[in-house]
């Protein structure tokens, strides 16, 4: 009696397994043959046992792959959430200076939060002054001290520079995350 | 209805770089698969997998379609597995004859057919650890052949073996399995005439 082959019994089991041929159709030495009867259910338990058994790739596969493939910062998408967080960032710094300034309008008997801040960062940029003041005498010279033109470009470099800061350590990284 | 892997590779060389990952999300899971059976260690596994995917990405444009897609991107996680287990030092493959000779009727050795009950849970638990243990280059020829259910013709192609190495290798990963099962579960389990057998006759 002649045994099916290894690839006539697999492809049996893989059509049963598929729904497209019905057990009782079975070859009869098939149904007959203990010895190809066992092949064929080891090949099916094989199958299962197999397919159960997968490693899935991490979830970060695909991210990583499409980094590797599209440089970072490179998508439409990326491009322009960065430009419209940089013009909402400086659009936010404007608004602040005006508010600033309009709490500090002449006449106001309470002081706005501009000119605290501004007394606090003329402290340190008196002090500064007078540290450079004693080993240089190039600032000796300026006419321009503590004038409001000065605190508001100095503060203005301050919040851009923040600004510049917490775009490149939180928002570009909470915008990958997000893609 | 879903598109077609070429379909979407089309895209892809179009310019739709974004339809790759269509693509990743379709074979990760089965590549992956493939190189743990081959590097038996998830982070390598990973970055196999990762380089592979690149590597076919790359190389697209030169894919001729004489293959089907998968048996493409597996051929290249096989090579880039390959590579990997050579640095290491370890050999993919012992050595297997190229005999063309038929093993099928060897399969009715008792010794390797043990009478247990294939359908049990600790059957089947006992047949994934043992997959696990098998030499890489059974383990990717019996995955290969019943998970990924390519024939023959097409793990020689993503393996680059003999037709013949290839037949060998899965008889002998069959046959290890096997007796592996039978020297873990032994033989006081029967077939009987339960489940399918008994359905068909």
């Amino acid at each position: 009696m002649e045994h099916l082959s290894v690839e006539e019994i697999h492809d049996l089991a893989m059509r049963v397994d598929r729904g497209d041929l019905q057990k009782q159709a079975l070859p009869a030495h098939l149904i007959t043959c203990g010895d190809c009867m066992q092949e064929f259910r080891f090949q099916g338990v094989l199958v299962h046992a197999l397919r159960t058994h997968v490693h899935p790739a991490p979830r970060s596969m695909k991210r990583a792959v499409m980094n590797r493939i599209i440089p970072a910062g490179e998508s439409a998408l990326t491009k322009i959430l960065s430009a419209g967080g940089r013009v909402l960032a400086m659009a936010a710094v404007v608004a602040m200076i005006v508010y600033g300034l309009s709490l500090d309008l002449p006449g106001s008997s309470q002081p706005g939060p501009t000119s605290e801040l501004f007394g606090q960062m003329s402290s340190y940029y008196n002090v500064a002054k007078e540290f450079l003041a004693a080993h240089t005498s190039v600032l000796g010279t300026s006419k321009n001290d503590g004038g409001e033109k000065g605190k508001i470009l100095v503060m203005t470099f301050f919040v851009l520079a923040g600004l510049g800061l917490v775009d490149k350590f939180v928002g570009r990284r909470f915008i990958r995350m997000k893609l | 209805m879903p598109l077609s892997d070429q379909d979407i590779l089309q895209r892809v060389l179009q310019g739709d770089q974004k339809a790759f990952g269509e693509i990743v999300d379709r074979h990760k899971d089965r590549a992956m698969t493939l190189a743990m059976r081959i590097l038996k260690n998830k982070q390598d596994a990973e970055e196999a997998v990762q380089d592979s995917f690149v590597r076919a990405y790359q190389a697209l444009g030169r894919f001729e379609w004489r293959s089907s897609f998968s048996t493409w991107l597996y051929r290249i996680v096989f090579n880039v597995c390959s590579t990997a287990l050579t640095r290491r030092g370890v050999p993919l493959a012992p050595m297997d004859d190229d005999t063309q000779e038929d093993r099928h009727l060897e399969l009715r050795d008792p010794a390797a057919a043990p009478d247990i009950d294939l359908e049990s849970s600790e059957v089947k638990k006992a047949i994934r650890e043992e997959i696990d243990r098998l030499p890489a280059a059974y383990a990717t020829v019996l995955t290969l052949f019943f998970l990924q259910e390519m024939s023959y013709a097409e793990i020689v192609e993503v393996t680059g073996s003999p037709l013949g190495t290839v037949k060998a290798q899965l008889f002998r990963g069959r046959t290890m399995l096997r007796e592996a099962l039978a020297a873990r579960l032994g033989r006081q389990e029967t077939w009987g005439l339960s489940g399918l057998a008994a359905s068909v006759v």
